[in-house]
């Protein structure tokens, strides 16, 4: 059964998995640029470093596109299909979801796996100053934790009920407009930076996505 | 009539008998004036005082009204524990004025009509209850206030006051310098060469900056930075655009250049002006200051009572220690992260299909 359904949610999302996958390779790459740093003036590798920090916004970047369109692309079927497929199948509710849930997380080691692949090849690849040092482990890890928590919080909305998604959009709404009101009546409050902290600073569910994303560092 | 003639009418009016016996009444007046606006802003300033309730910590003190008491209270006694460790006895001679702080309620404006002029005013965000956050803002306004009794050569070098937090743990920041710097002293200071330390830091004063603390292509490098002036256009492309080193030399030159960074922040030398205080005692800063006019490597040596090479070593061993964490996945991160997508994972199982 979960071939079946791991067959079925390839067929769906292949096309842009493989681009997803593709970009997981290419930043990596891309962003080391094969090369000799040892040899280069001390600007030039502080300017590297900087050029190095702006790309690496795209790994987290990546990791949330990537958990938004699995997590899509495994549950939209469903949704457009009126669940007749699921209620066909002779599974309980919770372990058709499991099913979808896994085959979605199994494909999501594609895109980490090349991640992985392509950062240890451009750490291979290039010659450091003292001091610097390359972390391809490390990045493809937070990588993967990124892409993990991206796919379940949006396969949870995914998976749900619309009322699911428009409860979560009502409060986005009710924040957004009560900061405007706030800021409208100059009170000096803030509502929205609170609620930004809590998610993105540790332990927050998105604490993962925040911080430097370095294949080369100090 | 022409605005000639309207001068003329007026100078001969001001030169009149008149209007020179209106002089002394005008000139009386104004001073009535301002006798009477210092008796108002004077007897303000005694009732803002006399709102506010004093608290002592050796040389500190620290005015802050009832509300507040409390917090004043915590600050002035971690605040003085760290200035004194820092500073030692300098700050608590009798010659040395109190430090004095007054903390009023603002999210960051200007203190209140009245409040004293002689203290060092310190806003306190309406809902702060923490100390936390309060000790290290109060002690760097004081540390600006101690600043004051620099001598000018110290003041030159360091550019900026003594921050009073333990040495051992110094900010990333510096190690990132260190290993980025653009000058050859850096990455060879990094590797452990103590002489480059050294005059990395500035203790060793160069004879040309741009020759002694950079190479060609750090030269070339500050160049392209700078102002492309019309008069030395043809020297700056001759640097810039041909990489001929003599050029950039030229336009470097100086050894107080103001184009010639230095080769590490000035958070570096305070790191090494603190630790040299906090290593030598209650009479460190006292040395410091009574040094004054000698080389900035002895005076560190006479402040820490260590050679300055030991001084160096222990510097860079905190530098090194500092080493921040670039890709941080700690235990903490990891298994938070694992835990919010097995959570929403529960929420999938936990789903319906039965309702729209």
């Amino acid at each position: 059964m979960f071939r079946t359904i791991l067959f079925m949610q390839w067929t769906w999302a292949r096309n842009l998995l493989l681009v997803g996958t593709l970009a997981a390779f290419a930043i990596p790459v891309v962003s080391a640029h094969t090369g000799d740093l040892t040899s280069v003036a001390g600007f030039t590798v502080r300017t590297y470093l900087e050029n190095l920090q702006t790309i690496g916004t795209a790994y987290p970047i990546l990791a949330g596109v990537l958990g938004l369109l699995l997590a899509m692309t495994a549950w939209g079927p469903d949704h457009r299909g009126r669940h007749v497929y699921a209620l066909t199948l002779p599974l309980p509710r919770w372990k058709y979801a499991l099913l979808r849930y896994a085959a979605g997380l199994t494909l999501l080691a594609l895109p980490v796996l090349a991640l992985w692949i392509a950062a240890l090849i451009a750490s291979a690849g290039v010659r450091l100053p003292v001091g610097l040092s390359t972390y391809p482990t490390a990045l493809a890890t937070r990588f993967a934790l990124a892409a993990v928590v991206a796919y379940s919080a949006f396969s949870a909305i995914s998976a749900g009920t619309s009322r699911t998604a428009a409860y979560l959009l009502g409060a986005l709404v009710i924040l957004l407009v009560a900061q405007l009101t706030l800021s409208l009546a100059n009170t000096g409050l803030d509502v929205v930076s609170p609620a930004f902290d809590a998610i993105f600073i540790w332990p927050g569910p998105l604490a993962v996505f925040s911080g430097r994303w370095m294949l080369i560092d100090v | 009539m022409s605005s000639r003639v309207v001068l003329a009418l007026a100078c001969a009016l001001a030169a009149s008998p008149a209007a020179a016996q209106n002089l002394p009444r005008l000139e009386k007046m104004w001073k009535d004036a301002a006798k009477a606006s210092a008796r108002v802003d004077s007897s303000a300033r005694v009732s803002a005082r006399s709102d506010l309730d004093t608290v002592r910590a050796g040389n500190l003190v620290v005015l802050a009204s009832s509300s507040l008491a409390p917090l004043a209270q915590q600050i002035a006694s971690a605040g003085w524990e760290r200035l004194q460790g820092t500073f030692g006895n300098q700050i608590l001679a009798s010659r040395h004025r109190p430090l004095i702080a007054a903390f009023y309620q603002s999210q960051n404006g200007p203190p209140p009509y009245g409040f004293p002029p002689d203290v060092t005013p310190i806003p306190v965000a309406p809902g702060a209850v923490g100390a936390r956050m309060l000790v290290p803002q109060t002690l760097m306004l004081l540390g600006d206030v101690v600043r004051k009794d620099f001598d000018s050569q110290l003041e030159h070098w360091l550019r900026g006051g003594v921050r009073t937090d333990p040495a051992e743990h110094p900010s990333p920041e510096l190690f990132e310098d260190l290993v980025t710097s653009p000058s050859p002293l850096a990455r060879a200071c990094f590797v452990g060469g103590l002489d480059a330390c050294g005059s990395a830091l500035g203790l060793v004063a160069p004879r040309d900056a741009a020759t002694e603390w950079y190479d060609a292509p750090g030269r070339r490098a500050l160049v392209r930075n700078l102002f492309r002036d019309s008069r030395d256009a043809a020297t700056f492309d001759a640097c810039v655009e041909r990489a001929i080193d003599a050029a950039c030399v030229s336009l470097l030159r100086g050894r107080d250049s103001v184009y010639v960074s230095p080769p590490l922040i000035f958070a570096s030398r305070e790191l090494v002006v603190r630790m040299a205080l906090q290593m030598g005692g209650p009479e460190a800063f006292h040395r410091l200051l009574a040094s004054a006019g000698k080389p900035m490597g002895y005076r560190l040596e006479l402040t820490s009572g260590v050679t300055l090479d030991s001084l160096l070593l222990r510097w860079h061993q905190a530098v090194v220690s500092s080493r921040p964490m670039p890709v941080d996945v700690t235990a903490d991160i990891g298994w938070v992260a694992l835990g919010w997508g097995l959570a929403f994972g529960g929420l999938v199982l936990g789903s319906s299909r039965w309702r729209s």
